[in-house]
């Protein structure tokens, strides 16, 4: 019993560093005159437990959990704090196979982490190239010409027919109109149901000539835009406030989509008949052929759904 | 039509097809039923939930989160308001529902949806386990479906499972496994549950007190009894009610349990000041406990789990019993909190008796860890779930 009470000097060389864990308890056991056996007892531990948790013999000591309690029994006995201890014990290589086990779970969270990104980013890229294609397919071709687009064109047919009128015809229709502008100046009142553009006075020039020809390419234009009017059955949709409107040709292709504004205008082209929704009737003038279609009829609840067909009756 | 092949139809992202996936989806009758839809649905959900281990607890629920850890640790309190037209909603859970409790208006009711560890109200514990799933995903866009773990005391009938099971499912839970709340406290408490060798683990928590044997992922013995930190508070009521004719509330009875309760006489004398209401007087009146007194209180109910304690080593094979009697019996669970109670069961069994690290976590942290190595070690732990 004596051997443990008085340490021989072979112990302290076994010992490890001064501070160690299994020092300081030893240290205290002894200055309280304890020995192994006596502790152990009061532990209800094998003296060979106390043996080991002095020598800091990790083989031959349990779990880190056992040996947690058994240093806090062991120092609260020998009137230590506990803590530091139990964590210089939990800090020395009997911890390495809890955490291994705790790198595996973490490696496993690392996979999971990069799989539920990769899987995100997917998703996020389809979800872009379903919003493309949706844009693609909600965009109508329209096929419209706006009302600057339709002007342009429609000058260009008048110069294309100025040119194909022979150079007799075009000297004859000349002095036709010199004699029209010589009978205005002499007071003569124009004919009732005459183009107004053509009775509207003219600014006196100096040259007959070039205001002959400055003012003939209007009427031409009038008379052959009317005539392509005609012959096509163009279709004129005006609007006078805002309004949702869905035109569709025989192809089903959108000849108008979407929500127009005041002072819109459009000449539908593409195959009779039309299909029409106009969500705000009261606001729209549709004209076929230069006349305006009574929309009251076809309207309901100031919506109204009707096809035109080439015609340009009401269906 | 092979029916096998369903899973990898239903599967179209690769996702893990676990056994019990292939059982289910062999036993349905048809190809693509609403409840394989569903599956489907909270399986893309479940890629933005993370596996939980919950332990569903009489006093409190601990929410256990790979990679993150505890990451919730709230009464087991829900508080109940009335409306105008009969119509019930959730008024508060948990910390603040716990505040509540006893302390409640005629319209609002604050209860305990479990009780001796196993569900009393289904309804209010599925909202309970709702709003826990939600509180730890809320910075999540997409509604979580989690897999998730949940620890059931060894003592629980194959109704009361099912009924737990039913519960976390019906809160969104896309898979839930169950697992014996002692073999989740060793594994939490760090014990050798691979090893063929016994270790002792016995888990004080509100409502029961588990004790069992594991050796080699198994639990080779396994016992509860319903005494746990309730019976302690209920035996400090009565103790009160008797020796000093006043009434304590629950609350206050739980922290006299807290402030000076202690299982072994020896230690310091502590007292405190408690205010309960006089029955002879009916006024409040104040009166000053000391820890003594608290430790006859305690009495009875401490006696009920030695006695369980003892009935293990009585019942278990010698070879496991010299194991455990070498190394010692583990606490974990509340209860393991009560001064001296390692002391106790000391001189009671004559064996070294150890408090686990962090024992109220002890059972949560267990099944988080039986969660993450369950592809390594199969279903041996689970093997209970059905």
């Amino acid at each position: 019993m004596s051997t443990y009470l008085i340490p021989s000097r072979e112990d302290d060389t076994t010992m490890g560093p001064v501070d160690s864990p299994g020092r300081r308890l030893r240290i205290a056991r002894q200055s309280r005159g304890l020995t192994q056996e006596r502790v152990a007892q009061e532990l209800h531990l094998h003296p060979t437990m106390i043996e080991a948790l002095e020598h800091e013999d990790y083989k031959s000591l349990p779990e880190p959990v056992f040996v947690a309690g058994y240093v806090r029994k062991y120092a609260r006995l020998v009137g230590l704090a506990p803590e530091p201890l139990v964590a210089a014990y939990g800090a020395a290589p009997a911890r390495v196979r809890t955490d291994t086990a705790v790198r595996a779970g973490h490696r496993r969270t690392g996979v999971s982490h990069l799989t539920v990104g990769l899987v995100g980013l997917g998703i996020l890229l389809l979800v872009g190239v379903l919003t493309f294609l949706w844009r693609q397919y909600q965009r109508p071709d329209l096929g419209l010409e706006t009302t600057a687009a339709a002007e342009v064109g429609r000058e260009a047919a008048v110069s294309d027919m100025l040119d194909k009128i022979p150079e007799p015809e075009l000297s004859a229709f000349l002095t036709d109109l010199e004699d029209l502008l010589a009978d205005q100046e002499t007071g003569q009142s124009p004919e009732p149901g005459s183009d107004p553009e053509t009775a509207q006075p003219q600014p006196p020039t100096t040259d007959g000539t070039t205001a002959a020809v400055g003012t003939q390419p209007t009427g031409v234009a009038q008379d052959t835009a009317a005539t392509i009017a005609g012959k096509s059955g163009a279709i004129e949709v005006s609007f006078n406030g805002p309004c949702w409107a869905d035109v569709r040709d025989s192809e089903q292709k959108h000849k108008l989509f979407g929500k127009m504004e005041k002072g819109d205008h459009y000449v539908l082209e593409g195959k009779p008949p039309h299909a029409f929704i106009l969500g705000n009737a009261a606001a729209v003038q549709v004209t076929v052929r230069g006349k305006p279609l009574d929309l009251s009829t076809v309207s309901r609840g100031n919506v109204a759904r009707f096809t035109l067909d080439a015609d340009g009756r009401i269906r | 039509m092979d029916r096998g092949c369903v899973p990898v139809l239903c599967n179209p992202i690769g996702l893990a097809v676990w056994p019990s996936d292939l059982w289910e989806v062999q036993h349905n009758s048809r190809f693509f039923s609403q409840g394989d839809c569903l599956m489907f649905l909270r399986r893309i959900r479940g890629i933005f939930s993370n596996d939980l281990s919950i332990d569903l607890g009489t006093a409190n629920t601990l929410i256990y989160t790979r990679g993150q850890g505890i990451v919730l640790n709230e009464p087991s309190v829900v508080a109940i308001r009335q409306g105008p037209g009969g119509s019930k909603s959730v008024a508060a859970v948990g910390n603040e529902a716990k505040q509540m409790l006893g302390r409640t208006p005629q319209n609002i009711t604050a209860i305990r949806p479990l009780k001796d560890g196993v569900i009393a109200d289904f309804t209010v514990t599925e909202k309970m386990l709702q709003f826990f799933i939600h509180k730890v995903h809320e910075s999540r866009i997409i509604r979580p479906s989690p897999r998730v773990l949940i620890c059931v005391p060894c003592g629980s009938t194959q109704v009361e499972r099912r009924a737990i099971k039913e519960s976390a499912a019906g809160a969104g839970a896309r898979e839930v496994f169950l697992i014996e709340e002692p073999m989740a406290a060793a594994i939490g408490a760090g014990l050798p549950v691979d090893e063929a060798r016994g270790s002792m683990v016995l888990d004080v928590g509100g409502g029961t007190s588990e004790v069992a044997i594991t050796s080699l992922n198994g639990i080779v013995y396994s016992n509860s009894v319903r005494i746990g930190g309730d019976r302690f508070d209920d035996a400090i009521t009565a103790y009160v009610r008797r020796n000093y004719g006043a009434l304590i509330g629950e609350v206050t009875a739980e922290h006299i349990k807290y402030e000076i309760g202690s299982a072994y006489p020896g230690g310091e004398m502590r007292e405190i000041e408690v205010m309960g209401r006089n029955l002879a007087e009916g006024v409040p009146r104040s009166f000053t406990l000391n820890s003594n007194e608290i430790l006859e209180a305690l009495q009875e109910p401490l006696s009920g789990i030695i006695e369980a304690v003892k009935t293990a080593l009585e019942q278990i094979p010698p070879e496991l019993g010299a194991d455990v009697a070498e190394r010692g019996i583990v606490v974990t669970g509340g209860g393991a909190l009560l001064a001296d109670i390692d002391r106790l069961l000391e001189e009671e069994t004559g064996l070294p008796v150890l408090i686990a690290d962090d024992p109220l976590t002890c059972v949560a942290r267990g099944g988080g860890h039986a969660l993450e190595t369950t592809n390594e070690r199969s279903l041996d732990l689970l093997a209970m779930t059905e």
